[in-house]
């Protein structure tokens, strides 16, 4: 395993179906480009994601993320506050086992930001490539 | 029902320090309801522990169960193969059914991945509050439907004590004063009076300061045993 | 009379009655106790003994009685439900009673959440009131689980708490009445900051009748900071600080001279409340001061009983 230059992050990103799949399909539609180590699991609200789903994607992965609609636009209603919640309590179980809490984030947007889109996974994949790989990787 | 909550990781780490492959048991009943040992959780901690593991180069392998109940007997003829191949049992349901875990596993190490906090009632999601001691012998028709034996800081049968102020408790001002309730609620139901009455001194042998306890219906016992 | 104490013959006999208070230290050195012991000698009837007040542990109460009696004072021994069971403490009390001890003040005691062992189990095998039942037992000759005692019954004159200022405030008088059905003889209240509320509560308690049932101390406590004051009526649960008297202490030049002068007026005016039979001085940390408030509360000397 190495931390050089030719690390390449695994990253998963849940994304709600009104908003963050939407907007990969924009980004799509646009013909943009985005590392393909990242996998994009659909959910139809970001309210479903849970710290079980976050926790067993981590076990493969070097990051976890939840694309959801921006606040105050879940189309049920508290989806996206729920999703915040739930990243946090996520966060605090891998920082009482030494694992960087910055590899799960919430990001927020909207089904037509296809650019957002890109910026976002980018960001997200830049800075796990900072961090290095996942030292709690179960599944190699 | 009865709450518990995850022992810190750190207490868990240190019992499975030598173990390579355990069983994670969790509990379909209370513990589920409480969110502290029911499948999910059994998943989450599972995570936990095998990335904890891994991030030290030492794998543990985690097999990961459920069961309806962990203290009847009964559900644990299905697990009882798979248990013979782990080095230990980390269980996740409350006192009982860790202790039932370890009767039932003689040979095994059973190690407790919860603390079993009180007997409770879930107020608010992520909010639980004692309600009962099991004293043995229940008061809650003298005291309008609510325990001082349990709710009362000091267990008082003839409160509030001059502790009492705004309706709080003297420990903390996030403590209900559980005489205080009782006086408003037998307010409410016109039956204040009933409190110039003297509770008497308890008879605690009911509770656990007579021993152990054990309770044997002769009406429901059956001579085989089962 | 109940038990034949020095307290109990004052009271009986319609005198304005005074006690004091003493907390023993948190080590062996009885010595202090005695100190204060002979600072107060003859301004009062007798003297509580604290018993590990604030759940903090301290030379324990009956021993602290025994020194008194020693310093030919007259110990008021104060027994808290938190630390002991029924057992120990009926063998306290046979105890104190053979040491010649004859008052002792049944309470609930202080959670020890906030003493210097927050760690330890409480007991309450009894609380406050059916501690009182059980001493009214004990000097009828019977131990609490009903078993009579051999021989002599110990004399025992019983005394409680009231808290006027703890809430729910309707049943405040209740509760008095529920320790005097018990078998409480005397009564000293919470420390009385506010006046108001205290004579709310006395016309409930007279309208029950109950001052004619059982002897009624008032709680008096010099004042000797604002800041203490604040303290009090803001952190402590079951006390009460009326604004005039904050208003007051912060207006004075000397601030001990005028806590002193208001506890000196409050025992004034108590002494011609119906129903008030005494006072009950709470001056910790501050004891040699009780001697000048009891000279000019015109207390001084003390009637011969």
């Amino acid at each position: 395993m190495s931390n050089g230059k030719d690390f390449q992050p695994k990253i998963v990103a849940f994304c709600c179906e009104n908003s963050g799949w939407l907007a990969a399909e924009a980004a799509a539609r646009l013909e943009l480009g985005y590392p393909e180590k990242v996998e994009l699991i659909k959910l139809p609200c970001s309210g479903k994601i849970d710290v079980l789903y976050f926790m067993k994607a981590m076990e493969k992965v070097d990051g976890v993320m939840i694309l959801a609609c921006q606040k105050e636009n879940c189309k049920f209603l508290k989806g996206n506050e729920r999703a915040k919640s739930r990243v946090l309590q996520t966060q605090r179980l891998l920082k009482e086992i030494g694992i960087e809490e910055d590899r799960v984030t919430i990001q927020y947007l909207a089904a037509n930001m296809g650019n957002k889109f890109v910026e976002i996974v980018q960001n997200m994949y830049d800075k796990v490539r900072e961090l290095g790989p996942n030292p709690g990787k179960v599944i190699k | 029902m009865i709450v518990a909550e995850r022992k810190p990781i750190d207490e868990i780490l240190g019992f499975l320090s030598k173990h390579q492959k355990i069983m994670l048991l969790g509990c379909g009943g209370c513990v589920t309801v409480c969110l502290a040992g029911g499948e999910k959780e059994v998943g989450i901690l599972g995570s936990e522990l095998a990335m904890a593991r891994a991030k030290e180069g030492r794998p543990l392998e985690v097999v990961q169960r459920t069961i309806e109940r962990q203290c009847d007997f009964e559900y644990f003829e299905g697990i009882r193969h798979e248990v013979k191949d782990v080095d230990a049992i980390l269980s996740l349901a409350c006192g009982i059914g860790i202790q039932t875990v370890a009767e039932a596993f003689p040979d095994k190490v059973v190690w407790p991945g919860v603390n079993t906090k009180f007997l409770g009632v879930n107020q608010n999601v992520g909010v639980w509050a004692e309600r009962c001691q099991a004293c043995g012998q229940c008061v809650l028709d003298k005291t309008g439907g609510i325990c001082p034996v349990a709710r009362c800081s000091k267990s008082i049968f003839n409160g509030p004590c001059g502790g009492s102020q705004h309706g709080k408790c003297e420990v903390s001002a996030d403590t209900d004063c559980a005489w205080a309730l009782i006086h408003d609620r037998l307010t409410r139901l016109g039956q204040v009076d009933s409190m110039r009455e003297i509770l008497p001194v308890k008879d605690w042998s009911h509770s656990r300061d007579g021993g152990p306890r054990k309770l044997v219906r002769e009406d429901l016992t059956l001579e085989s045993g089962k | 009379m109940k038990a034949g104490s020095n307290l109990e013959r004052m009271l009986e006999a319609g005198h304005f009655a005074v006690t004091g208070e003493i907390g023993p230290p948190k080590s062996w050195d009885g010595a202090v106790v005695q100190h204060h012991a002979k600072m107060m000698k003859g301004y009062c009837e007798s003297y509580n003994l604290t018993d590990n007040q604030t759940a903090i542990v301290r030379l324990s109460s009956i021993a602290a009685g025994k020194l008194l009696l020693d310093a030919e004072c007259e110990p008021n021994i104060q027994i808290v439900c938190r630390d002991r069971n029924r057992i120990a403490m009926q063998s306290d009390v046979l105890g104190a009673a053979a040491l010649g001890i004859k008052n002792i003040l049944a309470l609930s005691g202080d959670h020890q959440k906030f003493g210097n062992h927050p760690y330890s189990k409480n007991v309450y095998d009894v609380d406050s009131i059916q501690l009182i039942q059980m001493l009214d037992g004990m000097r009828k000759g019977y131990f609490q689980s009903g078993e009579q005692m051999k021989g002599e019954p110990p004399k025992i004159y019983i005394g409680c708490a009231a808290n006027p200022f703890a809430d729910p405030f309707e049943f405040r008088v209740t509760r008095l009445e529920k320790k005097a059905d018990a078998g409480a003889d005397f009564c000293q209240t919470q420390c009385l900051l506010d006046m108001e509320r205290f004579e709310r509560w006395m016309e409930l308690v007279r309208a029950r009748g109950l001052h004619k049932r059982i002897k009624i101390l008032a709680g008096i406590t010099p004042l000797k900071s604002v800041k203490a004051a604040k303290y009090m009526r803001d952190y402590v649960a079951g006390m009460m600080v009326s604004d005039d008297i904050i208003q007051r202490l912060e207006k004075a030049e000397d601030i001990k001279a005028e806590g002193v002068q208001l506890a000196i007026e409050q025992i004034e005016y108590l002494k011609k409340m119906e129903g008030v039979a005494g006072v009950h001085i709470m001056a910790i940390a501050w004891e040699e001061i009780v001697p000048e408030i009891v000279k000019r509360a015109g207390l001084y000397p003390r009637p011969e009983v």
